[in-house]
């Protein structure tokens, strides 16, 4: 575990290139036209960055290993199901980590 | 930028960001109590909330101070996680422009909800400085105030939450799903999938991640310019 000075520094590390992100369209775009491989990028970015980020855990998992990844699948299920059904993110994210905290503790 | 124009976009920034309002509460309550589980002072995850101000950026970076993570690997991935806030600007550039006052405060409030409800909102609306403002900064009020009652709650009942870390999870899931029902295509999903099983056979943990994007990009990108130039080719033919 980092000590509480050494995450400040790499909480504020953290702020500096979150902010260099959101910033670079408008230090480099600002007035001329993005290149063709950006609006690409602004399409199917955000689709690619959530599934990857959504499905890390999963494959990360040690399936051999009890409870076989079954809070983990059930969990995520139940999210999926819940919002398909009502599009309510709160909703979806809440029963989803209550039936997991349930399931795996 | 004059009272007066604020004034009436307030109720309205209010009311659009209101389903943004129960999330960030949420998501930013379950932001403060894990970082308060995890060993770290309440002022830490109040910073954080209010300099950092990207939500899953803040449940991994948690973790990763949890694990002892290297400054090196925490950099590399916050850049990979956040990355795609670079792609967001894009089509704000001139919306915020416009505003050169308040502009730098809208590029670093700019979250993926604050992002969400700007891109969806009237013309009229994105025209006016005192609305993007007025979003941006609820929506940064309604985080911080969730992170300090998560940090409080946490700070107050003794002992460890366990497994509320599957919420950070959970919101993927829910975000990747809206991002399908916006697209109407299968493709891009299924190949950032098979991309983050394969990096996981080469990397762990946050670099898995990194590489998983990567191969995605890379994957979407080369079948993006085939089905392009096929098209072309049969134009010619």
């Amino acid at each position: 575990m980092l000590s509480v000075s050494r995450a400040f520094t790499a909480s504020l590390a953290m702020a500096a290139v979150i902010l260099f992100c959101r910033a670079l369209p408008f230090l480099f775009f600002s007035g001329k036209k993005a290149p063709r491989f950006l609006s690409f990028v602004e399409i199917y970015m955000p689709a690619l960055a959530m599934t990857v980020l959504a499905l890390s855990p999963y494959a990360s998992l040690e399936w051999s290993k009890a409870p076989h990844g079954f809070p983990e699948v059930l969990a995520g299920l139940l999210v999926v199901g819940l919002h398909l059904w009502k599009r309510n993110p709160l909703l979806s994210i809440l029963g989803g980590t209550v039936l997991y905290m349930i399931l795996a503790y | 930028m004059t009272k007066s124009a604020t004034a009436p976009a307030l109720p309205k920034a209010f009311k659009a960001s209101v389903p943004v309002l129960l999330g960030y509460l949420t998501i930013g309550f379950g932001f403060g109590l894990l970082a308060v589980n995890k060993g770290y002072p309440v002022w830490l995850a109040l910073f954080m909330s209010i300099f950092v101000f990207a939500g899953a950026a803040q449940y991994i970076g948690i973790s990763l101070f949890a694990a002892g993570a290297s400054l090196p690997e925490i950099v590399l991935v916050t850049l990979v996680a956040n990355i795609r806030h670079a792609a967001y600007g894009l089509s704000l550039i001139g919306s915020f422009g416009a505003h050169p006052r308040i502009k730098p405060y809208l590029i670093f409030a700019l979250t993926d909800e604050t992002y969400a409800l700007l891109s969806s909102s009237k013309p009229e609306e994105r025209a006016d400085g005192g609305f993007l403002l007025a979003v941006s900064a609820l929506n940064q009020l309604y985080w911080v105030a969730g992170t300090a009652l998560g940090a409080l709650a946490g700070s107050l009942i003794p002992g460890r939450v366990q497994g509320l870390d599957f919420a950070l999870n959970a919101l993927f899931i829910v975000l990747a799903l809206e991002q399908a029902m916006r697209l109407k295509k299968g493709l891009p999903f299924v190949i950032a999938g098979i991309s983050i099983f394969l990096a996981y056979r080469f990397m762990k943990g946050s670099g898995a991640i990194a590489l998983g994007l990567l191969i995605a990009t890379a994957g979407l990108a080369l079948y993006d310019s085939v089905r392009k130039k096929r098209i072309k080719g049969d134009g010619n033919a």
